[in-house]
């Protein structure tokens, strides 16, 4: 396949890996947030992640631990957002919709809001 | 007028062979939603090379407003993901055909610069109208991974058809 290829495919290969790594190093490594945003029942809360913390919000236990965060317990059926495991990077979110539970990273500077922008 | 009807015939038949590849492609099980080695491009390339890029484009959108119509997924999801597919995929041609001199590249490159802009027409599209978060991005680096293989496996594809049939397309002609 090579022996085929004229000078101009080598450079269009190279224009294609260096796509290819940028778009790998751009949304493979995100930035980690600092801010854990919840939404309860209408209610919301803020947390730092920078601290070991759990935090009970009617049948829904919450662990912040090493900048990450997880639901450890809840009590709904399928158990989602159990599942989810941990998240750390910003616009990750877990929702448990039984409880109508929300939580997002954030990072501490005002973003534009993802649908509209 | 007799170069019009050869021209139609031309359209017509390599249309037909587009729309088989495409609809047999279709059934193929990918492990990704939208995952597919779009052999049907090999069509798109050999009537470009050996023709004009209008019939190129021709035999583009009738392949896939006429395989969506088949398989039942005309004015879905499927279907508008597939048309800006098509149409940035044919737009890079276009440009491609315009500033790039065949001396210096080959249709390997012409093949890679096609599927590069079906994945980005596609991903705009996405993010525009289906999926409206950035969420969707995290799944390019393997579209484009993907996107690379089946562009040069195409491209040796058409290579080898064009080197077999050469000669046989010119003096026995397909017209008809």
């Amino acid at each position: 396949m090579f022996k085929v290829f004229k000078v101009g495919d080598y450079l269009i290969l190279a224009l294609f890996c260096i796509i290819l790594i940028i778009s790998m190093t751009i949304y493979l490594n995100l930035p980690s947030g600092d801010i854990l945003k919840i939404d309860y029942q209408n209610q919301t809360f803020k947390y730092s992640l920078n601290q070991n913390k759990k935090i009970k919000l009617g049948d829904l236990d919450i662990e912040i631990k090493m900048s990450k965060a997880r639901v450890s317990h809840s009590n709904c059926k399928n158990q989602y957002c159990v599942m989810q495991g941990w998240i750390s990077h910003i616009n990750q979110s877990i929702l448990c919709v039984p409880n109508l539970f929300k939580m997002t990273i954030s990072q501490n500077i005002d973003e534009h809001d993802s649908t509209n922008y | 007028m007799t170069a019009q009807t050869t021209d139609i015939h031309i359209i017509a038949k390599l249309s037909a062979i587009a729309i088989v590849l495409h609809t047999a492609e279709f059934f193929l099980p990918s492990p990704i939603f939208g995952l597919k080695p779009g052999i049907a491009n090999v069509v798109v390339l050999f009537a470009y090379y050996f023709f004009n890029l209008s019939s190129a484009v021709y035999v583009s959108l009738i392949r896939v407003f006429i395989s969506s119509l088949i398989l039942g997924t005309f004015l879905t999801p499927t279907f508008f993901l597939s048309f800006s597919g098509a149409l940035s995929s044919l737009g890079c041609l276009a440009i491609a055909s315009y500033f790039l001199n065949k001396k210096y590249f080959s249709i390997y490159s012409f093949s890679m610069l096609m599927s590069l802009g079906h994945v980005v027409g596609q991903f705009i599209c996405v993010r525009l109208f289906i999926i409206q978060d950035n969420g969707v991005f995290f799944l390019t680096p393997i579209f484009i991974i993907f996107a690379f293989i089946f562009a040069l496996i195409n491209a040796y594809i058409v290579d080898k058809i064009m080197r077999v049939s050469k000669s046989q397309i010119k003096n026995d002609k397909i017209y008809s």
